[in-house]
């Protein structure tokens, strides 16, 4: 998500990433239907419910930002 | 060829495991052409009824059928399908009227469960248990009703009236897993060999206890506290349970009841019950012989009291009545009382006194029957000790099951319920002009059922008002440490006896036990014996109708008791008939009664359940048909042939799929025998020629045993060679397995636990059993093959520390993961406020948002991502909480969420080490709209200190790791996963560990896994054969080379593959120090517990040491400087404590001075004072 963002901002950059956040938060988050695995946008305060199946629990979905596992 | 032979032959290709089983494909899997299709009609029909050489086969049938867990289910079908009925039908809870409104009523008609579903929003669906868990909600099906009632002039039926919920118990009758195939289950997200038999209730899984208890409604005699021999009776019935006792004492006989005030002579009751005669008291109690010098003197002694009549007799039993009503009415009206007094005297009699026998229009006659039957049996024991009754005995227990409990609960909600409407009903309908009609509709509260069902539940008080009944403990959250225990935990048993008792009885192994409950699994230390478990086979009965079956008793010629007197009732040879305790009558043939009755059992006539027991010490026939019962099923012996009746066509058919097990039951091949009747029978092992027979020769056999190793519980099925191991090694396994980490279940990614164990690369055990077999355990295995060199190494070895492989630990060997749940909810307040997820906030000007620091990972919906790390002290759910939660005025224009000032109340990750987030799931519970569920998970390797266990009670905790080029190797290069010192073997005698490796060792090079079942054949030789056939020793030895020193060991090492087990007690959730840290509040002194960071207790003991050596410096910075220092100033006037600058008592500053002294000791001088007890400081120069 955020990725890309670069390590030294200004105040503007901070900005950007303001909205960056809210007009993300506006679309909505993706969760997946613990059902049908289908995909759900999500607005804060929506009810929890999948939008094509009707289920009641979803599951976040994985990261896309770099993870780095120790492997022993 | 023999026909005999040729049976051995089939048996051979049609069963590869008899031997073991193949693991890889062989020839031996190709399917063979059965040598039976070549038989002769009339070979064939040879060993079609020749004895069935492995009866074991049965197990599986039987368990198809049966389930893991069938008592519980069946004990919960059982109460929703006809007790339930039973208690809404019942004349007390059927109608409700009202006092002030006659013509109103409200009848029930009928009574039935839906299927689980939840109301969420007005919107009813249906719900699966895994849904629940996840949600924290219910799994609970509606309880529906049809009733009848008025409203204003009409009456009106309703049917399918809601009135509460009721938790349903999972693969029951109601359940919505009930009969789904294993890819339903999957889709179910539930586990296919998951046993049921438990409740989901707010998420948790509950688990019912069973209960042990002694049986209601049967004569027991025994010694009484004063060591007085005394006959008792707990009467239960659906009204009332009471107890009543005949004891002897001085010569004189007496009657003891919880409702009558003093102990009356026995013959003043029994003459107050229309017997009046001495005589025919005479000849009743004690027939033509004579226990006459007990009555003589009771006669007297009701004689010189000036009783003779029944009238006289009720009066005096009248003055004796606990919460009279006569003795109220005569505070108030002294003249008279006399006549009332005998009335209520009556009452008590005909209802309170041994109340389980009905008198109908006060005729005592049963009544006072089967209380001279009880001072008979008493007088006889008074005389002959060894007629009194083993309290421990198993025929006198009864178990408490599920659906016993639930009905006992439910039947108190009901009521409750109902008299709840009668208020309601009472309250509108004494109103003199009501607005409209008055609809009791309108007033059915759901919550009465609903919530008292979930509260007995999920705490497992059970407190019932009407039985006095305060239980705690009765249900406990289902063990999930591995799916043994899961399973272990359902076939527990609980004993009402106090755990204080330093008697033994209780806690002794009881030879009735035997085949019902397991002789090894029970837990060490104060519980031990008290918890039980139930034997493989054990079935718990459910209460059945004795209507017919005492009909049936009658018609078999025994002569009703009604028409009988003393004199043919105790005469020689007369036996009598009792029915759940109740006297029926009376029989000169026992024993062809008994078989009668047997006889109708098998052809299906009478209940499987009903059990007939020939009594011959106490001349009785104990028919039961009542709950609770234990009894297994046990194969019935043909008279005539002196074989099993199950032959070898009836296990073919059940192979082919042409029988069912319940068809062998129904063909009366098979029978159920509970504790009493197994005194009537004999067990043979078995039928086969050539094979022993064990203690009973099959000539005097009645029944032969399925097989031996049914009289084991599921958990001992672990232990390979039981039979070869001292008895408490395989006690100790029993607690040990369920610790095992492993698989929990099928669904075990699925499940959101608070906390669970798992291991990454479990095994299937080489030696495995067929108890195994029947749970399934191959597919949720718990450890794993290690290979073993049993040999010294290093001195990390000593007291059963284990030497671990390095590379085997980093190859993956015993790898487990931690999988722990942290839970957050967003709760909606009073004032319509509302907790939020915030955006990880900035953390510097120039840093985006969620990069670093204890926002690591956080999303911008304010949940952590999948797949990040977490540190100690991360967030994990950013939330905040709204500072105002209670004032509804600051809301203001925004109203409700979004405005208003928040606080941060963020989910933290506690864990010592790092994790990584696993899954994370948002949903909505009954009351919240919001719930946040996240995984973390931990993966571990094995650690210096970790424990693990063989399957045979020898526990270890690891001393050293060792690189891989230090371990002993053998010729062909093998190194061992772990090192064992054999000091472990020669006090534990665990010869089954020794079989175990060898059996093992011959599975693995063969590649055929071995049986290591209880009583089994041995298989050690033809093991031992196949290794030396691979080029091994014959005794599972090996030569080995040192790895350090390159030298050949001197010994020949015992070397090979053993199953072992990693306990959950792990290094790093134990492991804790403290330099500095928190303190506690009250007391300043260092906190307590890991959990709390705490400090190390330096306790009595050590203090003691430091006394006795004299250290004071040390004691000093020990007790007081490093934990609670305080400076005190002190008043040296008044020796009071002062602030720093003035004494409040001397009402100056003059005389203080300085002191320290820990905190605690300024604190109790602070209590103190604060009671008034004034200790003063008196200071001193040294």
């Amino acid at each position: 998500m955020n990725s890309g963002a670069g390590a030294a901002g200004s105040a503007e950059q901070q900005e950007a990433m303001k909205q960056q956040v809210a007009s993300s938060l506006a679309s909505g988050i993706t969760y997946e239907c613990g059902d049908c695995a289908a995909k759900v946008q999500l607005r804060p305060r929506d009810p929890i419910l999948c939008q094509s199946c009707g289920y009641r629990i979803l599951y976040k979905v994985r990261t896309a930002r770099l993870q780095q596992y120790e492997a022993r | 060829m023999a026909p005999e032979s040729l049976e051995i032959e089939e048996e051979k290709g049609a069963d590869v495991g008899q031997v073991g089983e193949r693991l890889l494909p062989g020839p031996a899997d190709i399917p063979q052409q059965k040598p039976s299709s070549g038989l002769t009609p009339r070979e064939r029909a040879a060993v079609d009824e020749a004895p069935a050489r492995n009866k074991w086969k049965l197990l599986p049938e039987f368990l198809k059928v049966r389930g893991l867990v069938k008592q519980h289910i069946d004990s919960y079908n059982h109460f929703v399908e006809v007790e339930m009925k039973k208690i809404v039908a019942s004349k007390m809870n059927r109608e409700i009227r009202s006092d002030n409104n006659h013509h109103f009523f409200l009848r029930y008609e009928d009574v039935y469960v839906g299927t689980p579903e939840v109301d969420q929003n007005l919107i009813t669906y249906k719900v699966t248990p895994q849904e629940c868990r996840l949600r924290d909600l219910t799994y609970a099906a509606p309880i529906y009703v049809d009733v009848c009632f008025t409203r204003g002039r009409g009456v009106f039926r309703k049917r399918k009236l809601q009135i509460g919920r009721i938790p349903v118990m999972l693969q029951s009758s109601r359940c919505r897993l009930r009969g789904k195939s294993v890819a339903e289950l999957e889709k179910l997200k539930e586990c296919p060999y998951d046993p049921g038999g438990y409740f989901v209730v707010k998420g948790s899984e509950k688990v019912i206890l069973i209960q042990e208890q002694l049986s209601k409604n049967r004569i027991i005699i025994e010694q009484d506290s004063k060591k007085q021999t005394c006959a008792s009776v707990t009467s239960s019935t659906h009204e009332r349970k009471s107890r009543t006792a005949v004891y002897i004492k001085n010569n004189r006989i007496y009657l003891k009841h919880n409702s009558i005030s003093a102990d009356i002579p026995i013959f003043i009751v029994l003459k107050a019950m229309d017997c009046e005669s001495e005589l025919l008291i005479n000849y009743a109690i004690s027939g033509t012989s004579g226990i006459r010098q007990f009555l003589i003197a009771s006669a007297e002694e009701a004689a010189r009291a000036g009783i003779f009549t029944r009238d006289q007799a009720l009066e005096f039993i009248g003055q004796y009545i606990k919460h009279s009503r006569a003795a109220k009415r005569s505070a108030d009206d002294p003249t008279n009382t006399a006549p009332l007094r005998a009335d209520e005297a009556k009452d008590v009699l005909a209802l309170m006194v041994l109340g389980h026998v009905p008198v109908n229009n006060y005729d005592f006659r049963d009544k006072a029957f089967y209380l001279m039957y009880m001072v008979r049996q008493c007088c006889q024991a008074e005389a002959d000790p060894s007629l009194l009754d083993d309290k421990d005995y198993y025929g006198n227990k009864r178990l408490e099951l599920a659906g016993q409990l639930l009905a006992l609960l439910f039947e108190d909600l009901f009521k409750r319920f109902n008299t709840e409407l009668k208020l309601q009903a009472e309250r509108v309908l004494s109103k003199a002009n009501q607005a409209d009609a008055f609809d009791i509709m309108k007033h059915m509260s759901q919550n009465i059922i609903t919530n008292g069902f979930v509260q007995a539940i999920s705490t497992g008080n059970w407190s019932l008002k009407r039985f006095k009944m305060e239980r705690a403990g009765v249900t406990q959250q289902l063990s999930r440490l591995s799916f043994m225990s899961a399973i272990g935990h359902m076939t527990r048993i609980t004993s009402q006896f106090e755990k204080t008792r330093k008697v033994s009885g209780p806690r002794a192994l009881q030879p009735s036990q035997w085949g019902m409950l397991c002789p090894s699994d029970t837990p060490e230390g104060e519980s031990c014996g008290l918890v039980k478990n139930l034997a493989l086979l054990t079935h718990v009965t459910s209460d059945e109708e004795d209507g017919p079956v005492r009909q049936l008793v009658l018609r078999l010629g025994v002569e009703d008791i009604k028409l009988l007197g003393g004199e043919e009732i105790f005469s020689e040879g007369a036996y009598v008939v009792m029915l759940n305790g109740e006297i029926l009558g009376l029989t000169a043939e026992p024993e062809v009664l008994a078989e009668q009755l047997r006889k109708l059992r098998r052809a299906g006539r009478l209940g499987e359940y009903v059990s007939v027991f020939v009594n011959r010490d106490k001349a009785t026939v104990q028919i039961a048909t009542d709950g609770g019962r234990m009894c297994r099923p046990l194969i019935v012996v043909d008279k005539a042939t002196h074989r099993g009746k199950v032959r070898n066509k009836h296990l073919r058919m059940l192979r082919e799929g042409k029988m069912a097990f319940h068809q062998l039951l129904e063909q009366g091949l098979i029978e159920y025998v509970d504790v009493n009747e197994s005194n009537n029978t004999m067990v043979a092992l078995s039928d086969v020629e050539g094979e022993s027979a064990g203690g009973a020769t099959m000539q005097e056999a009645t029944h032969l045993e399925i097989d031996p190793l049914t009289i084991l519980g599921i958990v001992v099925g672990l232990v390979p060679f039981p039979h070869h191991n001292q008895s408490p090694r395989n006690t100790y396994q029993c607690a040990m397995g369920k610790q095992a980490v492993g698989t929990i279940g099928m669904n075990q990614l699925e499940r959101i636990d608070t906390l669970l164990y798992l291991m990454c690369y479990p095994h299937k055990p080489l030696v495995h059993s067929r108890t195994l077999e029947l749970v399934n355990f191959d597919c949720v295995p718990a450890g794993q093959n290690a290979i073993v060199a049993v040999m010294s190494y290093s001195g990390y070895d000593i007291e059963d520390a284990i030497i671990i492989n390095k590379s085997s630990m980093e190859r993956g060997f015993a790898r487990c993961m931690v999988m722990r749940k942290y839970a957050t909810q967003l709760k909606t307040y009073a004032n319509n406020t509302m907790d939020r997820l915030a955006p990880p906030p900035f953390a510097t000007p120039d840093a985006p948002p969620a990069a670093a620091g204890k926002f690591c990972g956080v999303g911008y919906d304010g949940v952590i991502e999948i797949g990040s790390r977490v540190e100690k002290n991360g967030v994990l759910v950013n939330r905040e909480m709204p500072t105002n939660t209670s004032d509804l005025m600051v809301t203001g224009p925004g109203m409700g969420h979004g405005s208003g000032e928040f606080k941060p109340s963020a989910l933290c990750y506690k864990g010592p080490g790092d994790a990584r987030v696993d899954k994370v799931m948002i949903s909505s519970s009954e009351f919240e709209s919001h719930i946040i569920k996240v995984v973390t998970r931990e993966v571990r390797m094995i650690e210096l200190g970790d424990k693990f266990s063989s399957r045979h009670g020898q526990k270890g905790v690891v001393g050293l790791i060792v690189p891989q080029v230090d371990m002993p190797f053998t010729d062909q290069g093998i190194v061992p996963d772990i090192i064992m010192n054999p000091h472990g073997f020669p006090s534990r005698m665990t010869v089954g560990k020794l079989m175990e490796l060898i059996c093992s060792k011959a599975g693995a090079v063969s590649g055929v896994r071995q049986y290591g079942t209880a009583f089994a054949e041995n298989p050690v030789k033809a093991c031992s054969e196949t290794l030396v056939k691979h080029g091994h020793s014959y005794h599972g030895k090996e030569v080995v080379t040192d790895g350090i020193t390159g030298e050949t060991v001197e010994a020949h090492i015992f070397f090979g593959p053993v199953y072992y087990q990693r306990l959950k007690h792990m290094v790093a959730d134990k492991m804790h120090a403290r330099a500095r840290g928190p303190r506690a509040v009250l007391t300043r002194q260092p906190t307590e517990g890991r959990s709390r960071d705490g400090g190390l207790r330096l306790g009595e003991m050590e203090r003691d040491c430091l006394i006795g050596y004299g250290a004071s410096g040390l004691l000093i910075e020990r007790l007081m400087i490093s934990s609670d220092i305080f400076e005190a100033n002190v008043c040296l006037k008044c020796g009071f404590m002062a602030n720093p600058v003035r004494c409040q008592n001397c009402r100056t500053g003059a005389h203080l001075t300085s002191l320290s002294l820990p905190y605690a000791c300024k604190l109790l001088f602070q209590e103190l004072h604060s009671m008034n007890i004034i200790p003063k400081l008196t200071l001193q120069d040294l």
